[in-house]
């Protein structure tokens, strides 16, 4: 297949893709990779590999206003590795946390991409967050079922310890705030993996912590 | 005050100096070279916490990565920032270990200085309690490697990951040794 066809249907399965996660009930924009990192591109009919792997320990939005803690940018090329950390990492009025670091790496065959901070402090609408440590990871393998993973250890929220259940897309509601664990959205070309994603009941405040989007 | 901070990094100076056996030797520069990465905490000698994040690896004929620790034994905390990475390393003894050794900047606990260091990291599997960690610095700092888990009073938490060769990625051509990359700085 020339690479014309290819992008061709890869256009086509973009728009397939963001039409079936428009109309699927209940997945609002938040859910489809925002804020953390954009969607996926939909999943390519053959021809040469489309690698795409991000990666950020914090991408909050708060009144419109986006902000992003160690962002690794966005893999290009299988020869070159992205990455990002910084000691300590705040964004006033929100949170504060520590140790923050995203990579991304693509080879040939699969992408990897990996973000982590430890000793989150946040508040949200009121209700306070903290969490010791929270690594987000996906890996997206060609001709494979792509795969996410969260780690999330010492999860508080509004004073009240909360356990991961482990499983992807584990809701948790407490005082009005919507809680998402190991948010996993899948596409046909790969997955986006959003550790912790905390949104306000008045939709001024959408943050997610670790997230790791990965496709071939 | 300045007396009890002097103190907090004099004696692990020490220690480290009694302690250290010298250059290993033997460790080299992963052929082809492979990528390494994670995230967590583990528990300091005086109880408090040592969080951590980190990746190395190979890239466009040099070596790449970032490095941050941050040491609660200190008041303000202590961190290490990676400014420069010098060296990645594998160590036959430990297959699944990585080294990564650098330049960084320390901030907190005695002010603002500059180090060299090198960081162990271990990949041993799901979830990750297994893993390992540990750190040293040229001002004698000397974490040595435990393991991230499991989570409770004596064990921290996180996951490390050692992912795949890619040989489209390389180091320095010739590979420098061991004392290059890490000159003066044993395994932690």
């Amino acid at each position: 297949m020339s690479s014309r066809a290819s992008s061709f249907w890869k256009v086509i399965g973009v728009a397939g893709a963001l039409a079936a996660l428009a109309a699927w009930p209940g997945i609002s924009q938040a859910q489809l990779g925002l804020p953390g990192l954009p969607p996926l591109p939909g999943g390519g009919s053959g021809g040469t590999q489309t690698l795409t792997g991000q990666a950020s320990a914090v991408t909050a939005v708060v009144l419109g206003t986006v902000t992003s803690l160690a962002d690794s940018g966005t893999l290009v090329d299988a020869a070159d590795p992205l990455g990002t950390g910084q000691p300590l990492g705040s964004i006033p009025g929100l949170l504060s946390a520590e140790a923050l670091h995203a990579a991304t790496m693509g080879w040939t065959d699969q992408v990897a991409s990996e973000a982590s901070l430890g000793n989150l402090s946040m508040t949200v609408a009121g209700i306070g967050i903290t969490a010791t440590t929270v690594i987000s990871r996906a890996l997206a393998v060609s001709g494979g079922v792509p795969v996410g993973l969260s780690n999330i250890e010492g999860l508080t929220i509004g004073g009240v310890s909360v356990s991961p259940t482990g499983l992807p897309n584990q809701a948790v509601s407490i005082a009005g705030l919507n809680v998402i664990l190991n948010e996993q959205i899948q596409s046909a070309s790969g997955i986006v993996v959003n550790a912790l994603h905390v949104t306000d009941p008045f939709g001024s405040t959408d943050v997610v912590i670790g997230a790791a989007k990965a496709g071939i | 005050m300045h007396k009890t901070i002097y103190m907090l990094f004099a004696i692990p100076l020490v220690l480290a100096g009694t302690l250290t056996s010298g250059p290993a030797s033997a460790h080299f520069v992963p052929a082809p070279c492979d990528f390494i990465t994670g995230g967590g905490w583990v528990i300091g000698d005086s109880g408090n916490f040592v969080n951590f994040g980190a990746h190395g690896g190979c890239k466009n004929g040099a070596f790449w990565g970032h490095v941050n620790v941050l040491d609660h034994a200190y008041n303000p905390p202590a961190h290490l920032r990676s400014t420069k990475i010098t060296g990645y390393l594998m160590d036959p003894a430990f297959p699944n270990a990585r080294d990564i050794c650098g330049e960084g900047v320390v901030d907190g606990g005695a002010g603002s200085f500059t180090v060299t260091f090198r960081v162990r990291m271990e990949d041993n599997g799901e979830p990750g309690g297994s893993d390992r960690f540990g750190l040293h610095m040229s001002n004698g700092y000397d974490l040595t490697t435990r393991e991230l888990g499991p989570p409770g009073p004596t064990g921290g938490g996180g996951n490390i990951q050692l992912h795949k060769q890619n040989p489209s990625t390389t180091g320095p051509s010739p590979a420098p040794t061991e004392d290059q990359m890490c000159p003066g700085l044993s395994t932690p």
